[in-house]
C-alpha cells in the first residue's frame, strides 16, 4: 500500500518535471532615450503573477518555469510612465531591454498642485497642461524657461522682449487686467503664479504709491529682468499649467491668471551617475532697423530745414556716412556647460548640477551670463518621506550699448582724424559709450524648499513644505565723464548710479491628504491645508554726481553730489483651502476646490476673500454601451469657480503719507501721497471651462476646450477732482471677460523601433470685452465720456485717429474723423482723446504652435514653430517720420522716398517740415504684426557607445538653430523697413550651435 | 511622534492667527492713521504743511503778479540767449491759457493738497491726547490760518477782484472745510461774497486760539503767531474791499507788534543779507534746509537770482518799474545791475539787466512785512475816507525812501498805488492790486507778450479752472470767457 502511494507519487512527480521546463534567463532594463537603467522595472510572466524586479542597475535574473515550450513564454516588462513592453522568450536567455517613456499615458500620474495632490492623468477633472521639459526643445538658446512655452501651450501666449533677460510676459487665456490709459498707472499683477517644488516666485515690481521705487522707465530707473532666469532649465523635469476653476481653485486668491508649477528633476536609484554637457554657437542679429544713410540723411534734413525756411541750416553732404548699428553690432557668440551627478540608494535619491550659460550678445559688449546650479535630496523610509531643493544661481547681465535707445546721425564720424572716439555731447559717442560705460546688473538668488511627509495611517498622510525664494539684485550704472553721457550741462562730469533690490519671500504650507476606495468603484480623496506667506522687498538707490576720477568708477562717496534713497516694501497672507475628489467606477468624476484667504494688502473690512469651484468629467469611454473601436478615450469635463488676484501691491487701502527728510528749516517731513480707500476689495475672476478629450485610431490625443473668464471689480487707477488734494485713486472700477476655444492634439503617425514622428499642434483664440466701467467723476462729467477704454470693446483695442493718406497737393497727413477729412493741424487743434476711434487690437485673433520630432534610429529632429495672427501694434512714431527729431537722430530709410516732395507725390509720409503735428495714435504707426515664426531646429545623434569600449554611458552630438526666422503677413519692402523692422529697434539675434551630450 | 508633530503645526497657526500679522506699514510711506498717531508724527505733517506752502509761493506763483502786471521782464535764454517767456508762465503771460493749457494747473491743485493735508490733521486733532492743550491750540490756529491763506491764494488767481460785482455775488473757490471723499463729494464753487465769509471764520476761529507757542525748531518768523495771521487778515481784508478790518488789524500789528520798519540807512544793506529776513518780516517761510544746512531750494534760485554771467534766473526788472524810481530814491538802488550776453538780431552783446535784492543767494520767500500793512493801513483809511491819516502812512514809507513828501490828498489812493507797486514790487501784489483798483494792465516798451494790454474788467484777469477739475465735477462752473 505504501509502496504503491510512492509509486504514485513519484510517477506523478517525475511526470510534472517531465512536462515543466525551465530555463534561468538575466538581462538588464535601459531607458530607450539615453540608455540610463531602470531600476526596480517589473519582469513578469504575461498573465501570471510570477516574475522579479530588476534591481538598482536595471539587472535582473529569474528561472522561468512553464509547462508550455519555454520559446513561447512572453515576458511583460513595465515600469511607471514607460510603454510596456512584451517580449517572447524565443531561444534568448540575456535580454537587454529598452523602455521607450509613454508621453501620453493615461497612466502617467500628474501633479495637480503644489500641495501634493497626483491623480492619474484620465482622472484628472481640472484643465490642467502637462508637458515634459525634454518634450520641449532645451537646447534653444533662451534665458528661461517661458521663452521654451512660446506656442507649446494652448491658451498660453508668451511675448519676449528683444533685450536678454528682461521681462517676458505669460499671458493665460487672455490679458489678466485691463491696458493702462496712461503708462505709469500701476494695475494688478497680469502673470500666473508660478510654483517651483512648492516655492512661491516673486515677481519684479515697484513699490506701489512710491514715486521712487516704481519701477518706472528712464535711464536712472530700474532695470526690471526677469526673474524666472533663476531656475536652470536643465534642472526642469516638467511644467504644469493650470488654466480653469477646477484647476486653479486650490489657489484662490492668488490664481485668477492661472499657475505654472513646475517640478524640478530629482535623483535617480542606481549607481552614481554622472552627465555633462556642452553647447557652443555664434549668433547674429535678425530684422536690423534700417536707418538713412549719411547721403540720404544730409537730403533730408536739409529738405526739413528748407520747408522750415531755415536756409542757414542747409549745408552739402561732409561725406561722412557711419553706419552705427554695423560699428556695434556683431555676431555674438554662445556657449552653454552643464555637468550633474546624481543616484540613489534604497532610502535616498541625490541629484546636484551645475550650468553655465553665457550669451555675449550681437550688440557690442552686451551679455548675459547664467550660473544656475541645483542640489535636491530625497529620502524615503517606511512612512516617511523627505525632499530638500536647493538652487542657488547667479545671472550677470551687462548692457553698456544703449545705441538702440538713441541712433545718431550718419553724418557723424565715429573717430577723429587721431584716431579717439568722436566728442558727442548728452547722448555721448555710442562707441564711447559701449566701452567706457558699465550698466551692469547682478542677480544673486537661491531657492529652497524643504517638504516633509508622512504617512500617518494607510489612508491618511501629513505632509508640510517650507519653500523661500530669496534674491539680492545689484546694479550698478557708470556714466563716463570721457564720453558725452557723462559729461553734464551744470559743469558735473561722470555719474554713478548703484541700485538694490532684495527680496526674501517665503511660504510655509501644511495639509492632510485622505484617500479610500468604499466598495468596488467609490474612490474618495481630501485634502485639508493652511498656508502663510510674506514678502519683504528691500529697495536702496545711491547716485553720485561729479568725480574727480572721472573716467573709471569710484565709490559714491567720492562724488560731489551724492543723493540716497532706501524704502521697503512688505505684505503678508494666509490662507485655509481644501479640495474634495470623487470618482465613480472611473466613469463619474466630481472634485470642489475651497479657499480662504487674507491679505494685507487690503482695508481691514475687506481683507478675507473666499474663493471656490466645482468640476465634473464623463468618461464615456469607460461606459458599457460604449462600443467605439476607434475612439479610446471620450472624456467630457466642465467647471466653475471664482478666484481672484491679490497682487496688487502692497498698501493700497490704506491712504498712505510719505516720509521725507530735509525740509522746512532742515525739519523731517511727511506729506499724504495715497487716498484712502477702505472700500478697495478684491478682484474677482469667475472661471467656466467645458472641455473634451478625445483619443482615437491609437495616433491622435486631442483636447478641445471652451472657457470665459469673467474678470470684475477690477482694480484700476481713476483720476479725482483735485479739491480732494489726491490726483488719483484705486477703485475696483471694471468688469471683462476673456473667453474662447483652445484646441490642442497630439499625433504619434509612426512608432517603431526604428522610426518615430510625433506632431504636436495647438490654437488658441480669445475674444476680450469691457462689459463695465466706473470712475470717480460726477454723474455727468465730461471725463466719464472721454475715457479710451470703452464698454463693449476689447481692452487691448488700439484707439486712435483713422490715417487716410497724404494729401498730394501739399503734403500735409489727412484723417478721417466722424466722416470727414481733416489735416493733422484741425485733429490736432479741434480733437481729443474723446475722439478717438478703434483702430487696432493688440491681441492676436489666434495663435499657437507646432512641433514635430522625428526620430530615425540614432537620428533625432525636433522643429518649433509658433504664430499669431490678426495682431495689431502701434510703434514708435520717432522712428517713422517725427522729423523733428532729425536734428539730432537718424530716421528710418523709408522717409527718404516716402516722404512728400512735390506737387502730386503720392507719398506714404508727410512734407519733410517741424510742423506736421503729432498724431502719435494714428492708423500709419499701425501694423499688422501676423507672424509665424520658425522658433527652433534641432538635429541630434546618439553615437553608439555601448557597442564600443569607450566608458560612457551614452553620447550625443546635435546641432541647434534657435529664433531663426519670421515670416510676417505684411512683408518688409527690399531695404527698407516693415513690420519686422519697426517693431524693435533693439534687434533679435538668430543663433547657430553645436554641442555635445554625454553620461558616464 | 506623530502627535508631536501635529502640536507643532497647531503651534505654528496659533503664532500667526492671533499677532498683527495682515498689518503691514511701509518704511517711507505709512498710513495716514498711523502717521496721526504720534506727536512726532503729527509734526512731521504739520511741517509738512508749511514746507508745500513754500513750495508754491516759491514757484512760478513768485513771478506772476508782477510779471502780468508789468514790473518784470526776462534774461536771455538758453544757448540762443534770446529773450522769450520762461516756459512755466508762458500762457499765462500771454493772457492765452485755457483749461487744457495751463501754465497754474499745478498751482490750483497744490493748494487743494495742502488744504487736504491741514483737514487730514484737524479732523483727527480731537485725538491728540500727546499734545499739551496749549500745543493743540498753537497747532489748530495755524493750521486755520494757512486753510484761510491757501484758499485766500487760489482766489487770487482763479477768481475775479471781490468788487468785480457790486454784492461780490460772482464765483470764488471751492471752500475746503473737511476731507473731500473721492467720488463721493462734488462740490461746487462758492460765490465771492461767501469765500469771504469761509476766509474770515477760519481767520477768526485761528485768532482766539493762538498763544503763540512755538511746535517745531527754525525761525520764530518762520511760522504763523497771532500777529501773523492778523497781517494776513490785514491784507486779505483789504483785497476783499473789508476796509474796516484792513484798517483794524494792520493798524494792530503796527502799533503792537514790536517790529518797526526798517530805517533807511539800513534799508538796503538789510535786503542785501544773504540769508537772514528783513528785519522788518512779519512772516518769511523758510527755505528747505538739509541736515548740514545748506539751502536745497529757493526762490532766489528758482526766480530770481543772478550767481554769474551762466548762472542766472529768469525774471529782472522791467524799464517800466525802474523808470517810476526816482533818482534819488533808495529803491533804486534795490537792483544788482548786470551785463548778460543777449541775441540781438542772430549778434550776441552784453546787455545790462536788473535783478532784485530782495531775492538773491539763499534768501527766503517773504511773505508779510510791515511796510504793506503800513499801506494797507493806508489804503483802508484813505477808502474810508480818513484822508490825512492815509498821508500820513503814505509818508512814512515815502521819507524812509528818500523822496519827497507830499502835502496834500489829491489823488491819494491813486499814490498809494503807485507807492505800493514801488515798495512791494516783486513781493507778488501788482496784478491783484491792479485788479482791486479796477485798473487796466497796461505793459509798457519791453513786453513780449501777444498781448500786453487788457482793458478792466476783462475775463482774463483770472486763469480757468483746470481741466482736471471741471472734467470729473459737473458742479464746477468754468470762468467766464475759457
Amino acid at each position: 500500500m505504501i509502496k504503491i502511494k510512492l509509486l504514485i507519487l513519484l510517477v506523478f512527480f517525475s511526470f510534472s518535471s517531465f512536462s515543466q521546463q525551465e530555463r534561468r534567463i538575466s538581462g538588464v532594463v535601459l531607458e530607450s532615450a539615453t540608455n540610463e537603467p531602470l531600476p526596480s522595472a517589473a519582469i513578469f510572466i504575461k498573465g501570471t503573477k510570477k516574475g522579479v524586479t530588476a534591481d538598482f542597475n536595471g539587472k535582473f535574473s529569474y528561472i522561468v518555469k512553464s509547462k508550455e515550450k519555454i520559446e513561447n513564454v512572453v515576458l511583460q516588462i513595465s515600469y511607471v510612465g514607460f510603454i510596456t513592453q512584451n517580449i517572447k522568450i524565443g531561444s534568448q536567455s540575456f535580454f537587454t531591454i529598452k523602455l521607450k517613456e509613454d508621453v501620453s499615458n493615461l497612466n502617467e500620474i500628474i501633479i495637480t498642485s503644489s500641495y501634493g495632490t497626483k491623480k492619474l492623468k484620465q482622472d484628472i477633472v481640472g484643465s490642467i497642461e502637462h508637458i515634459k521639459a525634454k518634450e520641449l526643445i532645451t537646447e534653444q538658446v533662451v534665458t528661461s524657461f517661458d521663452e521654451l512655452l512660446e506656442g507649446q501651450a494652448a491658451g498660453v501666449y508668451i511675448e519676449r522682449s528683444a533685450g536678454l533677460g528682461e521681462e517676458v510676459k505669460i499671458n493665460i487665456r487672455g490679458q489678466g487686467s485691463l491696458t493702462p490709459l496712461n503708462a505709469n498707472s500701476v494695475g494688478t499683477s497680469t502673470q500666473p503664479l508660478i510654483i517651483v517644488d512648492g516655492i512661491i516666485l516673486s515677481e519684479e515690481i515697484g513699490i506701489d504709491g512710491s514715486n521712487f521705487f516704481d519701477a518706472g522707465s528712464g535711464n536712472l530707473s530700474e532695470n526690471i529682468l526677469n526673474p524666472l532666469a533663476r531656475i536652470g532649465i536643465q534642472d526642469i523635469e516638467s511644467f504644469n499649467i493650470l488654466k480653469d476653476a477646477a484647476a486653479v481653485g486650490l489657489y484662490g486668491a492668488d490664481a485668477a491668471n492661472g499657475v505654472i508649477i513646475i517640478t524640478t528633476k530629482s535623483g535617480k536609484k542606481g549607481k552614481l551617475h554622472y552627465s555633462a554637457s556642452y553647447q557652443s554657437g555664434i549668433s547674429s542679429p535678425i530684422n536690423q532697423f534700417k536707418y538713412l544713410n549719411g547721403e540720404q540723411y544730409q537730403h533730408i534734413i536739409n529738405t526739413y530745414h528748407l520747408n522750415n525756411g531755415d536756409v542757414n541750416n542747409v549745408q552739402t553732404w561732409n561725406g561722412v556716412d557711419t553706419n552705427w548699428q554695423n560699428l556695434l553690432n556683431r555676431s555674438g557668440t554662445y556657449s552653454n556647460y552643464n555637468f550633474g551627478v546624481s543616484g540613489g540608494t534604497e532610502h535616498w535619491k541625490y541629484r546636484a548640477n551645475i550650468g553655465y550659460q553665457i550669451n555675449n550678445e550681437a550688440q557690442e559688449n552686451n551679455s548675459l551670463k547664467r550660473l544656475n546650479t541645483s542640489f535636491g535630496l530625497d529620502y524615503r523610509k517606511e512612512k516617511w518621506n523627505a525632499s530638500i531643493r536647493f538652487s542657488p544661481s547667479i545671472v550677470t547681465k551687462n548692457t553698456p550699448n544703449t545705441l538702440y535707445n538713441f541712433a545718431l546721425a550718419p553724418t557723424i564720424a565715429p573717430y577723429t582724424e587721431d584716431g579717439n572716439f568722436s566728442t558727442i555731447p548728452i547722448y555721448g559717442n555710442p562707441l564711447a559709450v559701449a566701452n567706457q560705460n558699465r550698466n551692469e546688473a547682478i542677480t544673486n538668488a537661491f531657492l529652497t524648499s524643504i517638504s516633509l511627509n508622512y504617512q500617518l495611517k494607510d489612508n491618511l498622510k501629513i505632509s508640510t513644505l517650507f519653500g523661500m525664494d530669496f534674491s539680492q539684485k545689484d546694479e550698478d550704472r557708470f556714466f563716463s565723464g570721457a564720453n558725452g553721457s557723462g559729461q553734464f550741462n551744470d559743469g558735473d562730469i561722470a555719474r554713478r548710479l548703484l541700485r538694490d533690490r532684495n527680496t526674501n519671500r517665503w511660504n510655509w504650507n501644511a495639509n492632510l491628504l485622505y484617500d479610500t476606495k468604499f466598495g468596488d468603484k467609490h474612490t474618495f480623496d481630501a485634502l485639508l491645508g493652511i498656508e502663510t506667506r510674506q514678502e519683504k522687498v528691500n529697495f536702496s538707490y545711491a547716485r553720485g554726481d561729479d568725480f574727480e576720477i572721472f573716467d573709471s568708477p569710484q565709490p559714491i562717496n567720492l562724488a560731489a553730489d551724492q543723493d540716497y534713497v532706501a524704502d521697503s516694501n512688505q505684505n503678508t497672507g494666509r490662507s485655509v483651502f481644501s479640495q474634495l475628489n470623487y470618482d465613480f467606477d472611473k466613469r463619474y468624476y466630481l472634485l470642489v476646490n475651497f479657499r480662504v484667504d487674507q491679505s494685507s494688502a487690503f482695508g481691514t473690512d475687506k481683507n478675507t476673500a473666499l474663493n471656490g469651484g466645482f468640476g465634473a468629467a464623463w468618461i464615456l469611454s469607460n461606459e458599457s454601451f460604449f462600443k467605439s473601436k476607434t475612439i479610446h478615450l471620450l472624456k467630457l469635463r466642465s467647471s466653475f469657480g471664482s478666484t481672484g488676484n491679490s497682487r496688487i501691491g502692497s498698501y493700497r487701502a490704506l491712504g498712505l503719507y510719505r516720509f521725507l527728510f530735509n525740509g522746512y528749516n532742515g525739519n523731517n517731513y511727511a506729506e499724504p501721497i495715497t487716498a484712502p480707500n477702505p472700500n478697495l476689495g478684491w478682484e474677482k475672476n469667475i472661471k467656466f471651462n467645458i472641455g473634451l478629450d478625445i483619443n482615437f485610431l491609437s495616433i491622435f490625443s486631442s483636447t478641445l476646450e471652451f472657457f470665459r473668464d469673467h474678470r470684475k471689480d477690477i482694480i484700476t487707477s481713476r483720476d479725482v477732482i483735485p479739491e480732494s488734494g489726491y490726483n488719483q485713486v484705486q477703485i475696483n472700477g471694471a468688469e471683462m471677460y476673456n473667453q474662447g476655444i483652445e484646441f490642442s492634439l497630439r499625433a504619434d503617425w509612426f512608432k517603431t523601433q526604428n522610426f518615430n514622428w510625433s506632431t504636436n499642434f495647438n490654437i488658441t483664440k480669445i475674444e476680450n470685452k469691457v462689459t463695465s466701467l466706473s470712475g470717480l467723476g460726477s454723474k455727468f462729467s465730461g471725463a466719464e465720456n472721454a475715457r479710451a477704454q470703452r464698454i463693449g470693446f476689447a481692452t487691448s483695442t488700439i484707439w486712435g485717429f483713422d490715417f487716410i493718406g497724404i494729401d498730394p497737393a501739399n503734403g500735409r497727413e489727412l484723417y478721417n474723423v466722424n466722416g470727414n477729412t481733416y489735416d493733422s493741424s484741425a485733429v490736432a487743434e479741434n480733437f481729443t482723446n474723446a475722439d478717438w476711434k478703434p483702430i487696432g487690437d493688440s491681441q492676436p485673433d489666434f495663435f499657437g504652435g507646432l512641433r514635430n520630432t522625428f526620430k530615425y534610429k540614432n537620428f533625432n529632429l525636433s522643429v518649433a514653430l509658433s504664430y499669431a495672427f490678426g495682431q495689431d501694434i502701434l510703434v514708435n512714431r520717432n522712428l517713422v517720420d517725427n522729423y523733428r527729431v532729425l536734428f539730432n537722430r537718424n530716421l528710418s530709410v523709408n522717409t527718404f522716398d516716402e516722404a512728400w516732395q512735390q506737387q502730386g507725390d503720392v507719398a506714404n509720409y508727410p512734407l519733410v517740415s517741424k510742423n506736421n503735428r503729432i498724431i502719435s495714435n494714428a492708423s500709419k504707426y499701425l501694423f499688422d504684426a501676423s507672424h509665424i515664426k520658425l522658433n527652433a531646429v534641432n538635429l541630434s545623434y546618439q553615437l553608439p557607445v555601448y557597442k564600443t569600449k569607450i566608458p560612457l554611458k551614452t553620447l550625443s552630438i546635435f546641432v541647434n538653430g534657435s529664433n531663426l526666422h519670421y515670416w510676417f503677413v505684411g512683408k518688409s519692402p527690399k531695404n527698407k523697413n516693415g513690420v519686422a523692422e519697426f517693431r524693435s529697434a533693439y534687434p533679435e539675434m538668430r543663433t547657430f550651435s553645436l554641442g555635445i551630450n554625454t553620461s558616464f | 511622534m506623530k502627535k508631536k508633530c501635529l502640536y507643532n503645526i497647531i503651534f505654528f497657526l496659533g503664532l500667526y492667527s492671533c499677532s498683527g500679522f495682515l498689518n503691514q506699514e511701509p518704511d517711507l510711506q505709512i498710513s495716514i492713521d498711523e502717521q496721526l498717531s504720534t506727536e512726532q508724527g503729527v509734526l512731521e505733517a504739520y511741517a509738512g504743511v508749511y514746507r508745500n506752502v513754500e513750495a508754491i509761493l516759491s514757484g512760478n506763483f513768485a513771478s506772476y503778479a508782477d510779471a502780468l502786471g508789468g514790473n518784470i521782464t526776462f534774461t536771455p535764454f538758453g544757448t540762443q540767449k534770446n529773450i522769450i517767456v520762461p516756459q512755466n508762465i508762458e500762457n499765462v503771460y500771454n493772457f492765452n491759457a485755457n483749461e487744457n493749457e495751463l501754465d497754474f494747473e499745478d498751482y490750483y491743485e497744490d493748494w487743494y493738497q495742502i488744504i487736504n493735508q491741514i483737514n487730514l490733521i484737524l479732523e483727527r486733532s480731537v485725538d491728540f491726547s500727546f499734545l499739551t492743550e496749549k500745543e493743540l491750540h498753537q497747532l489748530k490756529a495755524e493750521l486755520l490760518t494757512i486753510r484761510a491763506l491757501a484758499h485766500y491764494q487760489v482766489s487770487l488767481v482763479f477768481a475775479q477782484n471781490y468788487n468785480f460785482t457790486a454784492d461780490a455775488s460772482h464765483l470764488g473757490v471751492v471752500y475746503v472745510t473737511k476731507t473731500v471723499i473721492a467720488g463721493v463729494d462734488f462740490p461746487a464753487r462758492e460765490t465771492m461774497a461767501a469765500t469771504y465769509i469761509l476766509l474770515q471764520k477760519d481767520l477768526d476761529d485761528a485768532l482766539v486760539l493762538y498763544n503763540n507757542t512755538q511746535l517745531l525748531s527754525g525761525l520764530e518768523k518762520s511760522y504763523f503767531n497771532s500777529m501773523a495771521a492778523q497781517a494776513l487778515y490785514a491784507r486779505i481784508a483789504l483785497q476783499m474791499n473789508d476796509w474796516q478790518k484792513a484798517q483794524e488789524f494792520s493798524n494792530t500789528v503796527i502799533t503792537t507788534s514790536g517790529i518797526s520798519l526798517l530805517p533807511k540807512n539800513t534799508y538796503i544793506s538789510e535786503w542785501e543779507k544773504p540769508v537772514d529776513a528783513i528785519r522788518e518780516t512779519i512772516l518769511e517761510f523758510a527755505a528747505p534746509t538739509t541736515t548740514d544746512g545748506s539751502v536745497s531750494s529757493s526762490i532766489a534760485a528758482s526766480n530770481f537770482s543772478y550767481t554769474d554771467a551762466n548762472n542766472y534766473a529768469d525774471y529782472v526788472a522791467s524799464i517800466a518799474l525802474l523808470n517810476l524810481y526816482e533818482p534819488q530814491d533808495i529803491r533804486a538802488n534795490m537792483f544788482l545791475e548786470k551785463p548778460l550776453n543777449t541775441n540781438i538780431n542772430g549778434v550776441l552783446s552784453p546787455i545790462n539787466y536788473s535783478f532784485t535784492k530782495k531775492f538773491q543767494d539763499d534768501a527766503g520767500t517773504l511773505y508779510l512785512r510791515l511796510s504793506e500793512m503800513y499801506l494797507i493801513r493806508a489804503e483802508a483809511n484813505a477808502r474810508l475816507n480818513n484822508n490825512n491819516l492815509a498821508l500820513n502812512d503814505l509818508n512814512i514809507i515815502r521819507e524812509r525812501a528818500n523822496i519827497a513828501i507830499l502835502n496834500n490828498t489829491n489823488n491819494i489812493l491813486e499814490n498809494i498805488f503807485l507807492e505800493r507797486r514801488k515798495e512791494l514790487a516783486f513781493e507778488g501784489h501788482l496784478l491783484f492790486d491792479i485788479a482791486r483798483y479796477q485798473k487796466d494792465i497796461e505793459r509798457n516798451s519791453d513786453c513780449i507778450a501777444i498781448v500786453c494790454n487788457l482793458k478792466y474788467p476783462s475775463n482774463f484777469y483770472v486763469l480757468p479752472i483746470p481741466f482736471s477739475s471741471i472734467s470729473l465735477n459737473q458742479n464746477i462752473q468754468q470762468n467766464e470767457g475759457y
